[in-house]
């Protein structure tokens, strides 16, 4: 069975090729561009892994990454955040608030993929 | 000496009786014998004129003989020209002609010595002067206190960052001599500052230098001040007191703040569009197959955040340009001015003449007009040098092609004799930059403008062609808004010799004055004398309308150190009240009520003696508001009212301008509270001297003498 990947993103231009990209990899997308409508996404989609982005309109990357790590059923969900904040305070605030991993704007798409793999592949085998 | 004539007054009346009493029965005797009505018409005379002898007798020896006795008091303490009326008996008119001899003399001998002391001091004072001109031309705020923390000297910078404006309403401290640093410069950091200080001092270690410390406080607007603490020895070489020089932080800080935030929003936008941009592309490249309609959407992507990019750049250049070149201190400086400064370093450095154009243009440049003088001179060097040009015009141009907040600076010269490509050549030698070479390129001078600097032909007419460098430099926004250099608008006169008033040294030997006022000299006292204008004379309807005061601080009236403040009295002022002081409803529309005043000037008096012209009256204007203000005056009390009728107990007249004639003080600006203040203060301290005479030095004798006195008694 292919793992869900959800995208938070509010900008189209980024959301073209991050969704381009993980149908290439044989994910099953979503895209979501406001926190509300990640939170909701996030219930009906049920994702293994979030690309999330900080900047969004209304609640920011960070609350909705909060709000996932304190929901008991989403403990499993991996959770990527995307920046243009390149301040290492910036990563430590997202890894500390519960993200798998923070990839800082402008980044190489493989290492972006190679991200998720390592993130899924790790997940199905703590499943196991 | 009062008793001695008293006991005379006694016995001569005594003796007058007696003998009225044996004539008397004398002659009744006789009457009665004789049976004659002459006898008792002789007695009524005799009576009626030894009575008026006798009355003669004491009016001239005892009444003016006292008179002439406060007159001559006068003549010695206080007022050297005053002069003793010659009334009276022949004996004491030549006794009031003798001493106005005397005093004349005193005064002739005093004028010489006076002269000499005059002299003597010119060099110290021009000292005094030079330092207090110094001080008061500091940007940064300078700061003298004692071990107690009272300030010895202030300056106008330091008034400006920790003070209390004038007419301002926030709550702060009062800077002012003999009052206290720690109501303005946190209490600790000062304590921790002496601690670090003694310390350093304490420390064998003779290579370092005096121990400075520094710390950042708050001052008067909550702006950051950094201050630096030094300590100053006394005559024993001990640890005397401290200076704190302070300067404000804000300043620096909001515009190197500003950038950071600049480059922090800058970097964000970048980012996210580079972050597109590179995971298109990298896209496409990964998957060479996709479809056309897929590519298409793809390029769509690139191309709109390029777009944003370079939009992104001109606006950040645009809004933030001033912020992101000011690393070098500009300051403004009005065109012309450049151009005579360029003229006259180029004449003085170089055998060249520069002739200047188009004078009298209201452009104000922002420059640091040391690089850019000796980087023009520098160039015009090279050009007498290598092409022996000697003959520059200089001229500020429109240039329509710059931006609107920039100015062209030409230097002209004759282009005849070189062709363009060698000028050309020239200017691209000029540009040249080189590491480790002092002197400076107009290339270096235009970039610390953040301006521009180019090569230009033109002018191609009677004169013959001309070739010119132009440098653009940046246009102040306005003239002087720069910040204005520290300038108080208020009361303090610019003048010399007003400044040493700004500073009081005896003050270094004054411990704190917290034990007992009451047993206190006079003389060392700190007062706060003032005066009220009021909408009427009840006490209890009327409301005051102007408060004017004025400190004494080691017997000298400190006319920098006011408090003047007209009040709002929420009601209409009566048309007798405005005949009097000039104030009218106009006047006070638009100043604070006295819910608002009074507080203030509380903190003003705090800790010093009041003192007012009738004070009873004041006092009960003051006090009358104590309960809607919430502000309570429970300082010591004197009256120059009272003290006047202590010293001066044969007189009547104790108004202040009376007081103030017989004194000798030239009266100014009365009837305005402020005004009345000042004589009311000048007459104080001549009234010391006074009391002394009488044997009252302290607060507690003052006050009891003044309450002894007749007028005392008249309780408002």
């Amino acid at each position: 069975m292919s793992k869900n990947v959800l995208i938070v993103d509010d900008e189209p231009n980024i959301v073209i090729s991050l969704e381009f990209l993980m149908e290439q990899a044989g994910y099953t997308t979503a895209v979501a561009r406001t926190g509300d409508e990640a939170l909701a996404c996030i219930a009906d989609f049920a994702p293994d892994l979030i690309l999330l982005d900080v900047m969004l309109p209304g609640m920011s990357g960070f609350d909705i990454c909060q709000t996932v790590r304190q929901t008991p059923d989403w403990q499993h969900i991996k959770i990527i955040m995307l920046t243009a904040k390149g301040r290492d305070v910036e990563v430590s605030k997202g890894l500390a608030l519960g993200a798998n991993a923070y990839i800082t704007k402008p980044f190489s798409t493989k290492a972006l993929m190679a991200e998720v793999q390592e993130q899924l592949t790790d997940h199905a085998a703590t499943k196991r | 000496m009062k008793r001695t004539q008293t006991t005379y007054l006694l016995t001569i009346g005594a003796l007058f009786l007696l003998a009225l009493g044996a004539g008397g029965g004398w002659f009744l005797a006789s009457w009665a014998a004789s049976g004659v009505w002459w006898p008792l018409v002789l007695v009524g005379a005799l009576i009626v004129i030894s009575g008026w002898l006798l009355h003669r007798f004491v009016h001239a020896y005892f009444f003016q003989l006292r008179e002439l006795t406060e007159d001559a008091q006068t003549m010695l303490r206080v007022n050297p020209e005053h002069r003793a009326q010659a009334t009276g008996t022949p004996d004491v008119r030549t006794l009031a002609a003798t001493l106005n001899e005397f005093a004349a003399e005193r005064s002739r001998v005093q004028a010489d010595l006076s002269a000499q002391i005059a002299d003597a001091r010119t060099e110290l004072t021009e000292e005094r002067n030079l330092l207090a001109a110094l001080m008061a031309e500091l940007v940064s705020g300078v700061l003298v206190c004692n071990l107690d923390g009272q300030i010895l000297l202030y300056n106008r910078s330091a008034r400006t960052l920790l003070g209390q404006e004038r007419g301002a309403r926030a709550a702060g401290g009062f800077v002012g001599l003999g009052r206290s640093v720690f109501g303005l410069v946190d209490r600790n950091s000062i304590t921790h500052g002496l601690h670090q200080l003694r310390d350093g001092l304490a420390s064998t270690d003779a290579t370092a230098g005096p121990p400075i410390c520094t710390f950042v406080t708050t001052g008067a607007n909550g702006t950051l001040l950094r201050a630096r603490m030094a300590p100053f020895m006394d005559r024993d070489n001990a640890l005397g007191g401290f200076i704190l020089a302070l300067q404000d932080m804000t300043q620096g800080i909001e515009s190197s703040s500003r950038r950071d935030f600049l480059l922090q929003t800058y970097t964000e936008k970048v980012r996210g569009a580079l972050g597109n941009i590179r995971a298109a592309i990298e896209t496409m490249g990964a998957f060479p197959d996709m479809t056309d309609e897929r590519k298409e959407r793809f390029q769509q992507v690139i191309e709109d955040e390029a777009q944003r990019l370079s939009a992104l750049l001109d606006r950040t250049m645009r809004d933030h340009a001033r912020d992101l070149k000011a690393q070098w201190r500009l300051e403004e400086m009005a065109g012309d001015d450049l151009l005579r400064a360029l003229r006259n370093n180029l004449e003085r450095e170089l055998p060249v003449a520069v002739h200047l154009h188009g004078l009298g243009q209201l452009v104000w440049l922002m420059i640091d007009s040391y690089t850019l003088v000796h980087g023009v001179t520098a160039t015009v060097r090279q050009l007498h040098a290598r092409h022996g040009v000697d003959a520059l015009h200089l001229c500020i141009v429109d240039d329509p092609g710059a931006p609107t907040d920039f100015a062209a600076v030409d230097l002209c010269w004759d282009a005849s004799g070189h062709t363009h490509a060698e000028w050309q050549a020239f200017a691209q030698e000029a540009f040249i930059v080189e590491e480790n070479d002092a002197t400076l390129t107009l290339r270096e001078v235009a970039d610390r403008h953040g301006g521009e600097v180019w090569l230009q032909f033109g002018g191609d007419g009677e004169a013959g062609e001309q070739v010119y460098f132009r440098l653009l430099l940046p246009v102040a926004t306005a003239p002087n808004a720069a910040p204005a250099p520290v300038a108080a608008p208020d009361l303090v006169p610019a003048t010399l010799e007003s400044r040493p008033e700004y500073y009081d040294f005896d003050l270094f030997h004054q411990l704190g004055q917290r034990p007992e006022l009451d047993a206190q000299p006079l003389r060392s006292l700190t007062y706060t004398v003032f005066d009220t204008e009021t909408t009427g004379l009840d006490p209890r309807h009327d409301t005051i309308i102007s408060i004017g005061a004025v400190r004494i601080v080691n017997g000298r009236v400190l006319r920098q150190e006011v408090f003047d403040q007209l009040i709002d009295p929420e009601r209409p002022i009566p048309r007798v009240a405005t005949e009097v002081h000039g104030i009218d409803d106009a006047m006070v529309a638009d100043e604070p009520p006295i819910e608002q005043v009074l507080p203030r000037f509380a903190r003003f008096a705090e800790a010093t003696v009041l003192v007012a012209h009738n004070a009873a009256f004041d006092m009960r204007m003051l006090q009358q508001q104590e309960a809607a203000t919430g502000a309570r005056f429970i300082n010591p009390v004197l009256d120059t009212l009272l003290l006047s009728a202590v010293v001066h107990s044969s007189r009547h007249d104790h108004s202040l301008e009376e007081i103030a004639r017989r004194l000798g003080i030239n009266i100014l600006g009365r009837h305005t509270a402020l005004g009345d203040a000042l004589v009311t203060a000048e007459v104080f301290l001549r009234l010391i001297p006074l009391l002394e005479e009488q044997g009252i030095t302290t607060l507690q004798q003052a006050r009891d003498a003044a309450q002894q006195t007749y007028f005392a008694r008249l309780n408002y």
